[in-house]
C-alpha cells in the first residue's frame, strides 16, 4: 500500500516531467527515470543516456512544429503499489499556441502507462510507455 | 519540509484562488495573498486591499471579451519549502465559452511562479507571478 507520502511524491515526479521538458531541461526530464529506465515513444529508448538523447532530438523538433509555448497537463493519475514499486496510468494533453494565428489549442492527447520505482529515495518511471490511440483497459493498474 | 497536512491545503489554496476569480469574489482572491501579497506580469499590484480592486476590475472587463464562463484550470503543481514559506510553480490554463459560437475554448494559458507564506495558521501567496512565454527552467522549484 502505497503511504500519502509517496502518492505526493510520485505526483511531483509527474509534475516536474512536464516541467523539465517543458521549459527545455533535457537533463532534469531525463532524471525522471531511473538509471536503466526505458521510454517506449514509439521508438524504444533504452538507460537514462539514451532516454536523454531522445529528448534533445526532441526539441530540436519541436521548432518545425505549427505551435509553440507547448505546455503538457496530466490527468487521471491512477497509482497502485507499494514498496518501492508501483504502476501507474494517466491521461496527457499538450496544450501549444500556434504560430500562425496566436491560438491556444489541444495539439496532442495521450496516455502514459508507467512502471515506477524508488530509487535512491526517490521515485522514478522504470518503464514509460506513451501511446495516443485508446489503449486497452489492461493498461489500467488493478488495486492493490 | 512540507507536511502533507501542508500539501493538502496548499492545493486547496490553488483551487479557491481560481473559484473566486472564475466566480467575481474579488475580496475572496485578495484574500488567497498576505496582507502584503504581490501579483502581477510586470507592473506588481501590492497589498490586499488594490489586489481586490484589481480582481473587480479584471471582473468588470471580461464583459468585453469574445467568450463567457471562465474557468480557469491550474496543473503541474511544484511546492518546495518549509519553515512557514515556500515557493511553488504551476501552469494555469484558462478556459472559455465563445459567444458567438457557444465553442468551448482554451483562451489563455501561462506560467505561475509563487512565492507562499503562512499568514495566521493558513496558507496564503505572498508573491504570484504570470508568464504568458515559456519561462527557463530555473522556474522549477529545486527539491528540498
Amino acid at each position: 500500500m502505497l503511504s500519502i507520502e509517496d502518492r505526493f511524491a510520485i505526483q511531483d515526479l509527474y509534475a516536474r516531467y512536464c516541467a523539465c521538458m517543458d521549459t527545455g531541461d533535457i537533463k532534469g526530464w531525463a532524471g525522471s527515470w531511473t538509471e536503466d529506465g526505458v521510454f517506449d515513444s514509439f521508438q524504444y529508448h533504452d538507460g537514462r543516456a539514451k532516454i536523454e538523447e531522445y529528448g534533445w532530438g526532441f526539441m530540436q523538433r519541436l521548432l518545425q512544429k505549427k505551435w509553440t509555448n507547448g505546455q503538457h497537463w496530466n490527468n487521471n493519475l491512477i497509482v497502485e503499489g507499494g514498496g518501492d514499486t508501483a504502476s501507474a496510468l494517466c491521461y496527457l494533453m499538450v496544450i501549444g499556441k500556434m504560430r500562425d494565428s496566436g491560438e491556444m489549442k489541444i495539439v496532442i492527447q495521450g496516455w502514459y502507462a508507467d512502471e515506477l520505482e524508488k530509487e535512491n529515495g526517490q521515485w522514478k518511471f522504470k518503464a514509460r510507455r506513451v501511446a495516443f490511440d485508446t489503449p486497452s483497459p489492461a493498461v489500467i493498474p488493478k488495486r492493490a | 519540509m512540507l507536511s502533507t497536512t501542508d500539501r493538502i491545503e496548499i492545493l486547496q489554496l490553488h483551487a479557491r484562488y481560481c473559484a473566486c476569480l472564475d466566480t467575481g469574489d474579488a475580496q475572496g482572491w485578495a484574500r488567497c495573498f498576505t496582507v502584503d501579497g504581490e501579483f502581477g506580469v510586470c507592473n506588481m499590484h501590492r497589498g490586499r486591499d488594490r489586489l481586490a480592486v484589481h480582481c473587480a476590475d479584471v471582473v468588470a472587463r471580461r464583459r468585453a471579451n469574445p467568450w463567457d464562463n471562465v474557468q480557469h484550470w491550474n496543473g503541474n503543481i511544484i511546492v518546495e519549502g518549509g519553515a512557514g514559506r515556500d515557493h511553488a510553480m504551476s501552469y494555469p490554463a484558462t478556459l472559455g465559452r465563445q459567444r458567438d459560437s457557444g465553442a468551448q475554448a482554451i483562451v489563455a494559458n501561462g506560467w505561475y511562479r509563487d512565492t507562499l507564506a503562512q499568514e495566521d495558521g493558513a496558507w496564503k501567496l505572498s508573491s504570484r507571478r504570470i508568464a504568458f512565454e515559456t519561462p527557463a527552467s530555473v522556474i522549477i522549484p529545486q527539491r528540498c
